[in-house]
């Protein structure tokens, strides 16, 4: 659990992960683009995984996940879940397909 | 004004509708505090400040899950937070008003899962306001009214000229005892001293524990506890018909005749209420101390009964019911005599039957491997029932406290200041849904490098 111990250490990376999602989606201005790290520790569960979540008005909300620490999402990962979100939001379908390559 | 770490605090207001949040959130509008406040308000608010700064929210969820991790977030409020910070030189503290009906949890998380708002806002604290006319019958009915009283890091009992002293008594009593942390107010037309609703650091680690929680007493298998000097002359006790036909009691050392050093033996006591019975018929002694005793009055008539240890001294009798209900006399040598020092133990029928606190004190150092197992494991199967957890916690072969607080499974800790000459202990307080006291005990006992006395409120 202390392992797991969610706080911040700092946000230059998650930073840089908005701006490859807005560099290569076209997310609209008024979405937020939340990224966050979950890790379970279940055998059986996916260990570590980050989503990346768009949310906008009227409660439209598009994620998509990758097998990936934050810190481990390179701009190659990144153009690959702005592809998939820039999908979803094309077809305005709340999806949450995973993307395991690295 | 920003904290020293210049990140903007918000302090989220809940409570039921009619409790007075908007005359809270009004009243801070226009105190003269010196801060430049952003309001997020509910879509229905309806805040009078013309030229404060004012979003409307519109409370959308956005759940996020991995296997048995599951965190539920404000969409809106990550929208709306992120364009407030675009204008950051506008104001220095942040206000979220919920709606009536809003479960606290997403609000709360929504500060605990993107670095980049945690590193820009800190979530301060967790106000709650509670309309003590009407609330009884909403804490009976409403799982998000409990969630409110139970998230709160403070608590305004508010509109206390509509309801009596009593009535306000019992209510906190029974709002304490779903929530050992929260600071306790009594308001009215939500009138309190804003340093005592901001920058409260409710969530800040620093600070975890900073508030002792409260709890209340818990209920004993006894009702009285007297303490009496015996000396090579027994003591008779006599006692008449009574609630039972029989009554269990037990004899303890005591160091001294006082409130302190009774209250130190009440562990040790529940442990001998919890043991196999003697049973005593009239006229028999009790002569072992860490024993207990069932005392048979079943026949008519006065019973007497004799209190006769080996050795001289101070000893404390706990007794299953108030002596008065037996109409109970103590003699030595014939002469009736009180306790030096006695105090009643009231069963308190007024805690919330569904959301309480487990506060869980213990000195020695916890294995890390078996905590982290331990506090995982409880964490992915009742982490959706333990609404908000703080600690400090002694960690084996670590020079530094480990402190750690957490919402539901967002779990956050570190390493904190070093231990001094003080004893290393742990304190751990849980606040949630269905706890299962025992069962916390136990698995953080299990934690433990050495057996050591646990202390469970």
């Amino acid at each position: 659990m202390f392992s797991q111990a969610k706080h911040s250490s700092g946000s230059g990376k998650t930073r840089e992960i908005k701006e490859w999602v807005r560099k290569f989606a076209s997310v609209p201005e008024d979405f937020a683009i939340l990224v966050t790290e979950l890790k379970c520790t279940e055998p059986g569960c996916p260990p570590l995984e980050t989503i990346v979540a768009l949310l906008g008005s009227e409660n439209r909300k598009y994620q998509q996940k990758v097998h990936l620490s934050i810190e481990q999402i390179g701009e190659i990962d990144a153009k690959k879940i702005s592809e998939q979100l820039q999908r979803q939001l094309e077809n305005k379908e709340e999806s949450v397909e995973r993307h395991n390559e690295h | 004004m920003s904290t020293s770490n210049n990140k903007v605090p918000v302090t989220v207001l809940t409570g039921f509708l009619g409790s007075g949040k908007t005359t809270l959130l009004n009243r801070i509008l226009t105190e003269n505090h010196g801060k430049r406040i952003a309001v997020i308000e509910n879509e229905f608010g309806e805040i009078g400040i013309d030229n404060a700064l004012v979003v409307s929210a519109e409370e959308e969820i956005f759940e996020m899950n991995n296997g048995c991790i599951c965190c539920t977030v404000r969409g809106d409020l990550i929208r709306i937070l992120g364009n407030l910070m675009k204008r950051r030189d506008k104001f220095d503290y942040i206000l979220v008003e919920t709606t009536g009906l809003a479960d606290p949890a997403p609000v709360a998380q929504t500060f605990f899962v993107d670095d980049e708002i945690q590193d820009a806002l800190e979530l301060d604290g967790i106000v709650t306001l509670v309309d003590t006319k009407h609330v009884l019958m909403h804490l009976d009915s409403s799982s998000e009214c409990k969630e409110q009283v139970a998230f709160a890091d403070v608590i305004l009992l508010n509109k206390t000229d509509l309801v009596s002293e009593a009535e306000i008594d019992q209510l906190e009593i029974r709002i304490r005892s779903m929530n050992a942390m929260a600071k306790i107010y009594r308001t009215k037309d939500a009138a309190i001293d804003m340093e005592s609703i901001l920058n409260i650091k409710g969530f800040d680690l620093e600070h975890a524990l900073a508030v002792k929680p409260t709890f209340l007493q818990p209920d004993y298998p006894f009702e009285w506890a007297g303490v009496f000097e015996i000396d090579n002359s027994h003591l008779k006790i006599t006692l008449s018909e009574g609630p039972d036909p029989s009554m269990s009691v037990s004899l303890l050392n005591i160091g001294e005749a006082s409130a302190e050093d009774v209250t130190a033996l009440l562990d040790q006591a529940v442990k001998t209420f919890s043991d196999k019975n003697i049973s005593l018929s009239p006229g028999g002694s009790i002569d072992s101390t860490g024993k207990l005793y069932k005392l048979e009055l079943a026949q008519t008539g006065s019973k007497t009964f004799y209190v006769k240890p080996k050795k001289a001294g101070k000893y404390v009798l706990f007794t299953q019911h108030k002596p008065e209900e037996f109409s109970m006399t103590i003699e030595r040598n014939e002469i009736e005599i009180d306790a030096i020092f006695s105090t009643n133990y009231e069963a308190s029928h007024t805690h919330d039957s569904e959301v309480s606190s487990v506060g869980i004190t213990s000195p020695g150092d916890l294995d890390e491997k078996k905590f982290n197992e331990w506090l995982s494991k409880l964490l992915r199967e009742q982490g959706t029932d333990i609404f908000r957890m703080k600690g400090v916690l002694s960690l084996a072969g670590k020079s530094e406290r480990f402190v750690f607080q957490g919402v539901h499974m967002l779990f956050d800790g570190r390493p904190d200041k070093p231990w001094a000459d003080e004893e290393r202990s742990n304190q751990i307080v849980f606040i949630g849904r269905n706890l299962n006291r025992k069962m916390l005990v136990e698995g953080f006992q299990s934690c433990l490098k050495k057996n050591r006395q646990l202390s469970i409120r």
